[in-house]
């Protein structure tokens, strides 16, 4: 069940895509990440890592991860106005807020940077 | 989908280890998410996008994080890159004098016409200061380089480096995509100018 609001999407006459009608931001700092308009709401369950990493005492650091479904699909990366790429783990690139370098916002495949997905609930919208 | 944009520049960050390049990516303390997930496995480069004289520029900014000694940076990691901001920390002076070697890697491995500026970055520690702003600007003179001191932490200056490395780009590309006189096309084989179609054909090599 997603958990996005009608108030977030866009409203085209006639247009099946559901787009986000507000700017996307980063949840600390704010930075603009997306603008109206650019994002397409999609269901895609996903395994995202948590923010933060806990030390495990294993010494490894122990990742935690979230299911999440809600995305915005974004097509190529420069659509983005702000945004950071982490180096590719098993092929997957993520993507963090440019300024304050928190994520995973979001992720896409280190082989295809055209299809961007960018996570419902690890953003805000103004 | 739509072009959103009316540049497209790629920026280079190189400087010794320490002096705050990732910093001059981002406005905030550098300790403040540090045991995350995204600091464990780090950052490959970042796309930003600024106003410049009502023109839309995306800017993809690379870090030499991870290979800092200028050694080992060789022309592979400067193709494609438009332009290159050169950083020291003003509370080390290795780091500074350290900034002729990499003008020098640069002049060997870069190409010819990248657009460089220096930084003095942590501007805001004037306490613990080791290099004076004038040895940054006498440095800058003697290169023919802009200069600014900025400090990532008090935002100060950050800015207004990128947007002022992001003009001198743009002027130069402009001038390039000038039509050429009229004299020019009347007989004899089009020679393309030194460097004229070289930084768009090889950006797009290195974009994927």
């Amino acid at each position: 069940m997603s958990t996005v609001t009608q108030d977030l999407l866009l409203s085209v006459e006639g247009e099946e895509k559901k787009l986000n009608a507000k700017n996307i931001h980063c949840k600390v700092c704010s930075s603009l990440v997306l603008l109206p308009g650019k994002g397409q709401l999609i269901n895609k369950p996903t395994e995202l890592p948590q923010v933060s990493v806990k030390a495990s005492t294993a010494g490894s650091p122990n990742v935690q991860l979230d299911e999440v479904s809600d995305f915005w699909l974004v097509h190529g990366m420069f659509t983005f106005e702000n945004v950071g790429f982490s180096n590719a783990v098993n092929g997957i690139k993520y993507l963090l807020c440019a300024d304050c370098e928190q994520g995973p916002i979001g992720w896409c495949l280190d082989a295809n940077r055209e299809l961007l997905y960018i996570s419902h609930n690890r953003v805000v919208y103004k | 989908m739509a072009k959103t944009y009316d540049y497209l520049f790629k920026l280079l960050l190189i400087g010794d280890s320490g002096v705050g390049k990732t910093c001059v990516l981002f406005r905030f303390s550098e300790d403040a998410f540090n045991s995350t997930f995204i600091s464990t496995i780090g950052i490959d480069f970042k796309i930003r996008t600024i106003d410049l004289d009502g023109k839309k520029i995306k800017l993809q900014i690379w870090d030499t994080a991870g290979q800092e000694r200028f050694r080992t940076i060789t022309t592979a990691y400067y193709r494609g890159a438009m332009g290159i901001m050169l950083v020291y920390d003003i509370t080390n002076e290795k780091s500074f004098d350290n900034i002729k070697n990499w003008i020098r890697n640069i002049e060997e491995h870069a190409s010819s016409d990248v657009e460089k500026m220096v930084l003095g970055n942590k501007c805001d520690m004037n306490d613990r200061r080791q290099v004076t702003k004038e040895k940054g600007e006498q440095l800058a003179v003697e290169f023919g380089i802009k200069f600014m001191e900025t400090s990532a932490k008090a935002s100060i200056n950050v800015d207004e480096a990128f947007i002022s490395l992001a003009r001198d780009i743009k002027v130069k590309m402009d001038r390039k995509l000038e039509p050429v006189g009229s004299g020019s096309r009347s007989g004899g084989p089009i020679v393309p100018k030194k460097g004229e179609d070289k930084p768009k054909s090889r950006w797009k090599c290195t974009i994927l």
